[in-house]
């Protein structure tokens, strides 16, 4: 213990704090986010994703297929669905758990008794989600795409090597095979993919933080995020129904209605994956329009999420 | 002179604007079905000034932390203000100046202290090396240096509190809010963390706290306010409210029985010799006999802490000289040997 | 009430409001240029759930592979009405996969088909019934596709094959294998195209089939079937004798490689495979 005048923690000398504007609130919402980070990375997340990628992976070779089209298609799906998987898994139940434990554990008091608006803390929180979910995806992604090259190029080589012993091999064939078995295994289609499960990620945590903003229980939570993704890929025959007038009955029009409204259209963004999964992918351009509707979901999913938090008791 | 910040007076001025002010506070809970209103807080005032240590006492339920939650604006009033130097506890720009502990405090489980120091840190916009030395400084000054690296996991209640007042402390706060700080506690490190508080009053610091220990509070607290079913019923300097007017004590040491005796006659023959008396103003003797230790005194000579267990237990509660109390002691050890 | 547990239920809901055109703008878009499928509203009824397809959301397309694996199960075990099943549902799981439906269509119209042709423990009567069945079956499952992936040349090719080989029938032959090559087929089908239009009755259509085959036949590409229907058309249609191609033909400059290679299947397989390997 210390009580020498120099090293007071209260001293005048002390340095001015630089914590206002923009910079200052970037980076309260950064240190927020890397804590979230830090939290859940701590919560052995990784260690988890390795041992269920291994597995999965191992799951997609241990099935037997019949042409190199469909092992690689079948890693390729195997790929995206445990990238889909992880995602919603870190957007719901990450996400459900965060807030309400804060809460919980009064943690929020020592955090909101500092200068920090209670729209950052949860912009820190939403952040902090998503570059879990991103680390992961790229994890995953690297992982598999890795795997696809590999496959590619042993089936590439296995066919080549057929054609040869049967004396049919030439340049124009083998550019053929390349060119086909290639266009099924690792192309930039596949990235495309892993970045509309992103987005989708990324709007499912903020649609489960605004929820999170209003319920009582974890629980609850989890299951009304879990609510929101299943409806949210169906979303899209709730709005056709609706815009196309193709409800007939006032029930209908009822469902039909407030899904459409209310529930953001995950298989919009599901569509990058599927393409992947056939073997082509989206072109920029739609990459980019998808990124402004996440945007568009996230920026008013924040800002309700901050309109009711900002007036919640705590 | 407290932490150079933005709103701080400029040297040489007065501060005069109340480091805490709460006017006419109302706070009205409903229940979930609306059916029934619960005030929690009504029309209660105080002001704390700077450099005060103001205790805010009361049996549970009876609106402490409300008021505490609405000055740090984790609650909204329903009615009446609250401001920390003169900035609406509303506003984020007032919660600059204050750091907060509340009671039994949770801090993230899967940080050491010394990370848990640097979040807030950083929170307040400290970093780089100024962070590092803050860091350092805190963890040194609760007596923390040896565990900084541990998880807060493995902290025992006591250390909970002191990175607790660590972290409240970490932006250079010129006013503390510590609600029920020696809740759950063992007595040594109660008494490291009242020292603590005496060392804050020193420094310039303001702390309001809430307790209801009341001996501690009576201990530390310039003044106090007892609030009931949400109400301010007393206020005003502990000394004041302490006081019994018309007696004295004297504490004598080797004393024998003659000299009490001789003492006794002499108060008897002054009582006599006084005019009044008849009226029951004369001096009396009321008492006498041996002076009771405290279980504390007791528990902290059992447990080793021999300097301030040989310390009279009057003295204590004369607020004995700041130099002495600024800070936990030089020889408590930085980490306590018990854990829950 | 409190203001915040009011504005933003009304935001969420202008927002909603806002975002339904730009949606169905965006989705409209991706479907039009085929890299999305439309909602099929019926979609799922083989699930016995209508929504049960869109619950799934992302696992669709792995639940479409495993299920294709499974279809491999019943295919050797010959039970065609659970193939079948299969191949509806993972069809319908996965619509913009083309190969599923080529596979569907084969696994029908060639296995099955085949499998009831050869069955001799019925009679020759109920067996040529269950082949034309199967064969219609196929067809079918061929045609849905293409009403999913319209461009799609290698199933105007695959049901070109079946209407070739399986139905006889040169007229259809020759239709789809028109709107193969329309939708960027190989060079192979045009040839193909010209030998079912050889065994059509008109003079345009014989006209047309000696056009491509000479035109082939000056690149080179010089198959034996090639040479025998350009001289039936010489004769057809009167071309002068100097015209004519010479009577014993010079060996083909360049072999074909891989025309006919399908991806290691039982043969007859869906035509040309996305990897050929050898035959």
């Amino acid at each position: 213990m210390s009580d020498s005048d120099s090293s007071r923690p209260t001293d005048p000398g002390s340095p001015p704090l630089q914590n206002s504007g923009l910079g200052g609130a970037l980076w309260r919402v950064w240190v927020l986010a890397c804590s979230t980070l830090t939290q859940l990375v701590r919560m052995k997340v990784f260690v988890f994703l390795i041992l269920a990628t291994l597995v999965l992976a191992a799951m997609a070779f241990a099935v037997v297929t019949f042409s190199p089209e469909e092992e690689l298609k079948l890693i390729r799906d195997v790929a995206l669905g445990s990238m889909h998987l992880f995602a919603s898994l870190l957007a719901i139940a990450a996400t459900a758990i965060l807030l309400p434990r804060d809460v919980e554990d009064r943690t929020l008091y020592t955090i909101l008794s500092k200068p920090v608006p209670r729209y950052e803390y949860l912009i820190g929180k939403w952040l902090g989600v998503v570059l879990l979910i991103g680390i992961c995806l790229l994890f995953m992604d690297l992982f598999y795409s890795a795997i696809l090259w590999w496959r590619q190029e042993s089936l590439i080589q296995a066919q080549l090597a057929a054609f040869e012993a049967a004396g049919q091999l030439d340049a124009g064939l083998a550019e053929e095979v390349r060119t086909a078995i290639a266009s099924q295994g690792l192309t930039w289609g596949f990235h495309s993919g892993a970045f509309g499960i992103l987005l989708q990620g990324a709007v499912l945590t903020s649609a489960v933080l605004l929820l999170s903003t209003i319920a009582t229980s974890t629980l609850f939570t989890i299951l009304a995020g879990v609510a929101v993704l299943l409806i949210g890929h169906g979303q899209e025959l709730a709005r056709r129904y609706f815009l196309e007038g193709q409800v007939s009955t006032t029930m209908e029009r009822l469902i039909a209605t407030p899904v459409a409204i209310v529930f953001p259209d995950f298989s919009l963004f599901q569509s990058a994956a599927d393409a992947a999964s056939v073997g082509t992918g989206l072109p920029l351009g739609d990459l980019l329009r998808l990124t402004t509707i996440a945007v568009l979901y996230i920026l008013v999913y924040k800002i309700a999420a901050s309109l009711i938090f900002a007036e919640r008791e705590l | 002179m407290p932490t150079v910040s933005p709103s701080s007076p400029k040297p040489g001025d007065i501060d005069t604007t109340p480091a805490v002010r709460v006017d006419r506070l109302t706070r009205v809970f409903r229940t979930p079905m609306r059916r029934q209103k619960l005030i929690a807080v009504r029309e209660l005032s105080l002001e704390v000034k700077p450099g005060e240590i103001y205790g805010l006492i009361g049996p549970n339920g009876s609106g402490k932390s409300t008021t505490m939650k609405c000055l740090l604006g984790l609650v909204r009033p329903s009615a009446g203000s609250c401001s920390i130097f003169g900035r609406d506890s509303r506003s984020t720009a007032s919660r600059r100046e204050v750091g907060f502990l509340p009671e039994n405090p949770y801090f993230y489980k899967h940080l050491s202290g010394r990370e848990t120091i640097r979040f807030y840190g950083r929170l307040c916009g400290l970093r780089g090396r100024a962070l590092e030395e803050r860091a350092d400084e805190l963890l040194e000054f609760v007596g923390l240096s040896d565990a900084a690296d541990r998880r807060l996991g493995g902290y025992s209640k006591g250390m909970l509190q002191r990175i607790g007042l660590a972290q409240a402390l970490v932006h250079h706060p010129r006013l503390l809010v510590l609600d029920e700080p020696t809740a759950g506690v063992d007595p040594r490190g109660s008494r490291v963390i009242r020292d603590l508080v005496l060392g804050f009053k020193e420094r310039g610091i303001t702390v309001m706290l809430c307790s209801h220990l009341l001996e501690q509070v009576q201990e530390v607290c310039d003044r106090v306010g007892i609030i009931y079913e949400g109400r301010m019923v007393r206020e005003g300097r502990t000394e004041d409210l302490i006081a019994v007017e018309n007696q004295t004590e004297i504490v004598l040491e080797n004393a024998d029985t003659a000299l009490l005796e001789e003492l006794r006659r002499l108060v008897t023959r002054h009582a006599a010799d006084r005019p009044g008396a008849a009226s029951g103003a004369a001096p009396r003797w009321l008492r006498d006999g041996r002076p009771r230790t405290t279980l504390e005194r007791l528990f902290l000579e059992a447990t080793g802490d021999s300097s301030r267990a040989g310390a009279p237990a009057a003295d204590a509660h004369a607020g004995a000289a700041p130099s002495e109390q600024a800070g936990p002691p030089a020889d408590s050890p930085p980490n306590e040997p018990t854990h829950e | 009430m409190k203001k915040g547990y009011l504005l933003a239920p009304l935001l969420i809901i202008a927002f909603g409001f806002a975002k339904l055109p730009l949606e169905q703008r965006h989705s409209d878009s991706m479907i039009d240029r085929g890299l999305r499928q439309p909602v099929d509203m019926g979609l799922g009824e083989e699930l016995g759930q209508g929504a049960l397809i869109a619950v799934l959301g992302g696992y669709r397309s792995i639940l479409a592979s495993l299920l294709y694996v499974e279809s491999q199960v019943f295919f050797e075990r010959r039970e065609w009405a659970k193939v079948e099943t299969t191949f509806r549902l993972v069809t319908s799981l996965q619509p913009q996969f083309e190969r599923y439906w080529e596979l569907g269509g084969w696994h029908l119209a060639y296995n099955a088909a085949s499998s009831y042709r050869f069955d001799e423990s019925r009679r020759l009567a109920v067996r040529e019934t269950l082949f034309h069945e199967w064969l219609d079956r196929g067809i079918a499952m061929l045609e849905d596709g293409l009403r999913h992936l319209p461009d799609s040349w290698r199933l105007h090719a695959d049901l070109a094959e079946i209407y070739r080989s399986r139905k006889e029938d040169p007229r259809l032959a020759a239709h789809h294998f028109r709107m193969a090559l329309a939708n960027g087929a190989r060079p192979l089908y045009e040839r193909m195209l010209a030998y079912e239009l050889v065994l059509l009755g008109d003079r345009e259509s014989w006209q047309e089939a000696y056009d491509i085959l000479m035109d082939h036949y000056r690149q080179g590409h010089r198959m034996p079937s090639a040479i025998r229907d350009l001289k039936i058309l010489e004769e057809r249609l009167d071309i002068p004798l100097e015209q004519r191609i010479p009577e014993e033909a010079p060996p083909p400059l360049e072999p074909e490689p891989g025309a006919d290679a399908t991806s290691g299947r039982p043969q007859p397989g869906p035509a040309a495979a996305t990897a050929p390997v050898p035959a």
